[in-house]
């Protein structure tokens, strides 16, 4: 130990007599370095005391290592949805957890069986991240239709505001909840041609379900196969899908 | 599960609420972890960046309240941004192009002031949990203000002037320990570790 450090130590500890302070502070005040020294020995002794802390991190430790036990997938909430990302990955996690043991265990039964038991809309919450500001309260009206599962009102709002990404990937959406899988194909098929939003790969996977819903199987595979190929969130779901779909 | 308000979260969190806690996690952590994959991370950067922006909010809360003028979601994003951000400069990514996943809410200073705090933190713990047993509890206790006399009688050492001297020893090889640490190393040199605090 430096007589440096011994003394920095000695002044942490209290321990120091009125001319060792005065020592002391006269050696902070001149060297940087001491300075520096003492600076980062007592943030030593702060950490080390800081126990809430430790408490808090040990907290966070424990729930990541709760939730990595669960599949990545299962972490999205699938009660209170509050964005359609969140909506898409729990759509996958029922498709794949749920419909695809459906598929193999009743071979017969339609693709739109398994979507209608399984799907579910959700409450968007986050539905202004790529709108902007003037869109905003006609978004906010055809937000509040649509909670109500008035989807034909909220179809009129969404489609008021024009091709604004964020109405057209939720009037997709909702031609999904009407049934009318052409026009949600045109949604979603404009939302990725445009391909400079943030709902590309929700619509790509999409895509992929209303292909199941129509039981066009041979697009479902095709859609699934461009997004297992590419680095898509769905990527790994999509490929779940096939090797039941091949 | 039930919905809560940004000011109920706040409050959670502030208390160590665990079911607050799980809430945020499920509730946030795809939407961090679809940010950070996007921005060339993994999701274990994610779960790094997620923990970090958590550990952030929470000690700025034992400072002081904080007042939000946007959801919960988007403050919590704004930190991870900053904190990968942060990431890809040090990893001499500068050029990374980082495609936005949601709304950002401007930050105040502070927050970055404290996950550095936290990362040397971080740091001084990691070498710390490395020292003997013995070692530890010394320093713990002489940080308690705990007498020499009463250390050596409850850790079994032979005389007070034995425990000052362990005492000094410990704290030496955990300095030494921590200095020799290259992340130690890096962030001195890049000067923006360890940052004089005027004192």
């Amino acid at each position: 130990m430096t007589d440096n450090s011994y003394l920095i130590e000695e002044f942490l500890d209290g321990s120091l007599k009125s001319k060792g302070i005065q020592l002391f502070l006269q050696q902070k005040e001149k060297d940087l370095r001491f300075a520096e020294e003492y600076a980062l020995r007592l943030e030593i002794n702060e950490a080390i005391q800081d126990r809430e802390l430790t408490e808090f991190r040990e907290m966070l430790d424990d729930q990541r290592s709760r939730f990595a036990k669960k599949s990545p997938y299962l972490t999205a909430r699938r009660e209170v949805l509050k964005s359609w990302h969140l909506a898409a990955a729990s759509f996958s996690l029922v498709v794949v957890a749920g419909g695809l043991w459906y598929i193999l265990s009743n071979q017969s039964s339609s693709t739109d069986k398994i979507v209608s038991k399984y799907y579910k809309p959700a409450s968007p919450g986050m539905q202004m991240r790529s709108a902007k500001i003037n869109t905003e309260e006609s978004l906010k009206e055809a937000f509040s239709l649509y909670r109500e599962n008035n989807f034909e009102s909220a179809l009129i709002y969404f489609n008021t505001i024009g091709n604004q990404v964020t109405a057209k990937f939720y009037s997709g959406i909702c031609y999904i909840e009407l049934k009318d899988y052409k026009k949600a194909i045109e949604s979603f098929e404009y939302i990725v041609e445009d391909n400079d939003n943030l709902f590309v790969e929700q619509s790509e996977w999409y895509l992929g379900i209303i292909h199941l819903m129509n039981k066009q199987t041979d697009e479902a595979i095709v859609q699934f196969n461009k997004i297992s190929n590419s680095d898509s969130y769905y990527a790994d779901q999509a490929k779940d899908i096939l090797s039941y779909l091949d | 599960m039930q919905e809560l308000t940004a000011q109920e979260i706040l409050s959670g969190l502030r208390d160590k609420n665990r079911k607050v806690l799980d809430f945020i996690y499920e509730d946030q952590y795809y939407r961090i972890r679809n940010f950070v994959t996007r921005n060339s991370g993994t999701g274990e950067d994610a779960q790094d960046v997620f923990q970090d922006a958590i550990l952030v909010i929470f000690q700025k809360l034992r400072k002081e309240e904080i007042t939000l003028e946007c959801s919960f979601g988007t403050y919590l994003y704004s930190i991870c941004r900053l904190l990968w951000l942060k990431q890809l400069k040090m990893k001499s990514q500068t050029k990374a192009f980082i495609e936005d996943t949601d709304d950002t809410v401007k930050l105040d200073d502070s927050l970055d002031v404290i996950h550095d705090k936290n990362e040397r933190y971080n740091l001084y713990l990691k070498h710390f949990d490395k020292l003997s047993y013995n070692c530890q509890k010394i320093l713990e206790l002489f940080l308690a203000r705990i007498s020499s006399k009463e250390i050596a009688r409850v850790l079994g050492l032979k005389s007070e002037q034995y425990v000052k001297k362990r005492k000094h020893i410990c704290k030496e090889k955990l300095v030494e320990s921590i200095k020799s640490d290259p992340e130690y190393i890096y962030y001195m040199n890049n000067n923006n570790f360890h940052k004089l605090k005027k004192l």
